[in-house]
């Protein structure tokens, strides 16, 4: 691991120092680069009102537990489009579709003292919804170099295209399900009950590697959906089939992500000869 | 550039609109399953009522057979207290009665079997008995029409059903009136007090004109439909297939129109507007309905009269077999199916009662088993923009 480590800087240095030994000034105002884009996700959820099938008398019997932010890994994959206004702001389109997951855990416990037994079921419910997301944001080169970081921040658009689910369950409550050893019902469509359309605010930093040719670009980026991601209206309408067998019904939540992500990037340009790397005179 | 500033206005546009929707409250639509960690404990929700001070609803439960279990929720079905009424009370029939505001339940006797008539009281969260009837044994169903109140029993003595009026004050009895069964039917009375088997489907209604009174209950070696005059003696009957086919629900419409379940071993017929003869005597196979197959006769039938959008329905809920509650809506006018859906998904559920709420929605409530292993009290509240999407 250590070494695996060492090679990755190294590797790292030496671009850079290429980067530095050639001496090259990027300039790619007015001009348009079009890529790929692809990288992981992690999603999280500010729960903005609980809710609960099975009245107990006790709501914190019945509150979810919801997993860690770094444990809820998705993926996004699509283009990235940028118009560079000048040699250090440019305005960017990244068009993906992004996979965002959500986990939570509930228990109910049952004790029958006439036949001296006990029921325990222990509830592992994994939500992933898939969306594209559409995110503009201006983006601010700190230099004109070939390796430059940046920053970024806009406005993203998030359009649900489907929404699945799956409940894992076990008889111990320990506030973890083994979801390689667990019970498990069949994935549900739960599309009706996630609202389609949300935006935010989203903001990140990253660094570009430009050649003439193109750029590769590192990126982390975060996001805040302002919309209720939950159909308040179709909550309980039970379409996966969970709400009465399993006691199960969403909360109100609103969407926060983190995106690491990886774009390579072509300039669009009828030159022959693009110019973006030229010679720095001092 | 100016391509890309129309398209973020156009998507600015679109986020607002689209933020522009009709906010759904929390008591327009829910489901909530009342439970409790005693798995000895089983429910079987028997009726729901407004509360008296229309801030929630009373709801009437048979708890571990025949003990009786109150309980009062808000507009959004959040539980506001629970009762299990003492030992000496049991039996508790099918309707919450409804007089001045107040709520009242008819129960029995333990020990006695004589019947009870009590006062749900929500300023103590209890009741408070009103009044009792030592003649009255074995109650089977009460119900208040107008200003009457009606209590159908069995006579195990005389091997009779027995209807009685009650006075306006509940104090005493006014008329009774009785019909021969013929033979002795206590074991099947006990069966269903104590929830062992198919729960019978007494009933007691009046017709929309109030000139007859109307009684599904056991008569001359049958369960069969009963019209009774105002002197509570017979009219007219529909006997039944012996004790294994008769009237399941029945609503009066009018002019002697009926919406009608009728059921025949385990098939189950329904009709939205069929005509009975008061003076007649027939039997329950010649009511004009139709099967469906998919519903399960051993459950519960019931008719409301419930409105969408300012028109008047008369509105169905029945049980699959496919553990699905079916709500139908017929057409007063024409009896024609004007709508249906169906609630709930892969767990046994019973639908027993139904009422239409302040916001004109409907709130349902039924019998699930939860987790495939316990008795539990469930209420749907379907939205009055629910019901307008049902009807077609």
């Amino acid at each position: 691991m250590i070494h695996r480590l060492l090679a990755i800087l190294i590797c790292f240095l030496c671009i850079q120092s290429s980067g530095y030994a050639q001496n090259y000034s990027v300039h790619r105002a007015k001009k348009i680069y079009l890529g790929l884009a692809g990288g992981m996700t992690f999603s999280g959820a500010h729960v903005v009102d609980r809710y609960s099938v099975a009245v107990t008398g006790n709501p914190e019997n019945t509150e979810k537990e919801y997993g860690p932010f770094f444990k809820n890994t998705g993926a996004l994959f699509g283009l990235y489009v940028s118009y560079s206004v000048t040699n250090k702001i440019a305005i960017t389109l990244q068009p993906s579709y992004q996979i965002s997951k959500l986990n939570y855990i509930n228990a109910y416990s049952w004790n029958d003292s006439v036949s001296n037994s006990a029921k325990n079921i222990e509830l592992l419910s994994r939500q992933a919804i898939g969306s594209i997301y559409l995110p503009i944001s201006v983006r601010w080169d700190f230099t004109t170099r070939q390796f430059s970081p940046f920053i970024q921040g806009g406005v993203f658009f998030d359009f649900k295209t489907n929404a699945s689910k799956t409940i894992f369950f076990d008889d111990v409550i320990d506030s973890e399900v083994d979801v390689d050893q667990a019970n498990r019902t069949e994935s549900a469509d739960i599309s009706p009950h996630v609202n389609t359309f949300n935006f935010g605010l989203n903001a990140g930093l990253g660094v570009s590697y430009f050649t003439n040719y193109f750029a590769l670009t590192i990126e982390g980026n975060f996001n805040y959906g302002f919309r209720s991601i939950v159909s308040d209206q179709n909550r309980y309408a039970d379409y996966s089939g969970f709400t009465t067998q399993y006691l199960d019904v969403l909360d109100q939540l609103k969407l926060y992500r983190f995106q690491l992500q990886l774009s390579l990037m072509f300039p669009i340009d009828n030159s022959i000869s693009l110019g973006i790397l030229r010679k720095r005179r001092h | 550039m100016r391509t890309t500033l129309y398209f973020i206005f156009l998507l600015a546009t679109l986020t607002v609109l689209s933020s522009c929707k009709k906010k759904t409250k929390d008591e327009d639509t829910f489901i909530k399953i009342y439970d409790e960690p005693d798995g000895n404990k089983r429910y079987f929700p028997i009726a729901i009522a407004p509360s008296s001070s229309n801030d929630g609803y009373i709801v009437l439960s048979a708890r571990n057979g025949w003990n009786i279990h109150l309980m009062k929720i808000d507009l959004t079905g959040e539980l506001l207290w629970k009762r299990d009424l003492p030992d000496n009370y049991v039996n508790a029939v099918p309707s919450i009665i409804q007089q001045n505001g107040q709520n009242y339940l008819v129960c029995m006797d333990a020990v006695g079997l004589f019947t009870y008539l009590l006062k749900i009281d929500e300023s103590i969260q209890n009741i408070t008995e009103v009044t009792s009837f030592s003649s009255i044994l074995y109650p089977t169903y009460a119900c208040k029409t107008g200003n009457a109140l009606y209590i159908q029993n069995y006579n195990r003595t005389s091997y009779q059903t027995e209807i009685h009026r009650i006075s306006a004050d509940f104090s005493s009895i006014e008329q009774s009136g009785a019909i021969n069964i013929l033979t002795d039917v206590e074991e099947k009375i006990v069966n269903h007090i104590s929830y062992l088997g198919k729960r019978i489907p007494f009933s007691v209604t009046t017709t929309k004109e109030n000139n007859y009174v109307v009684m599904n209950g056991f008569n001359n070696y049958s369960f069969s439909l009963i019209f009774l005059n105002p002197d509570l003696t017979v009219s007219g009957v529909y006997n039944g297939a012996g004790f294994n086919g008769g009237v399941a629900a029945l609503s009066s419409l009018g002019s002697n129109q009926f919406a009608v379940a009728k059921f025949d071993y385990d098939h189950l017929y329904l009709s939205g507007k069929t005509p009975l003869n008061p003076t007649t005597i027939d039997i329950t196979a010649s009511i004009s309905a139709q099967g469906n197959p998919e519903l399960d006769s051993n459950k519960p039938v019931v008719f409301k009269d419930i409105t969408v959008n300012g028109t008047a329905y008369t509105a169905c809920l029945s049980s699959t077999r496919s553990n699905q509650l079916l709500l139908q809506f017929f057409e007063k006018s024409s009896g024609s199916l004007a709508g249906k859906k169906y609630l709930g998904k892969n767990v046994p559920i019973t639908g027993n009662d139904f009422i239409q709420t302040l916001d004109e929605g409907i709130s349902i409530v039924a019998q699930v088993k939860i987790m495939g292993s316990f008795d539990r009290i469930a209420l749907m509240k379907l939205s009055k923009d629910q019901l307008n999407e049902i009807i077609d």
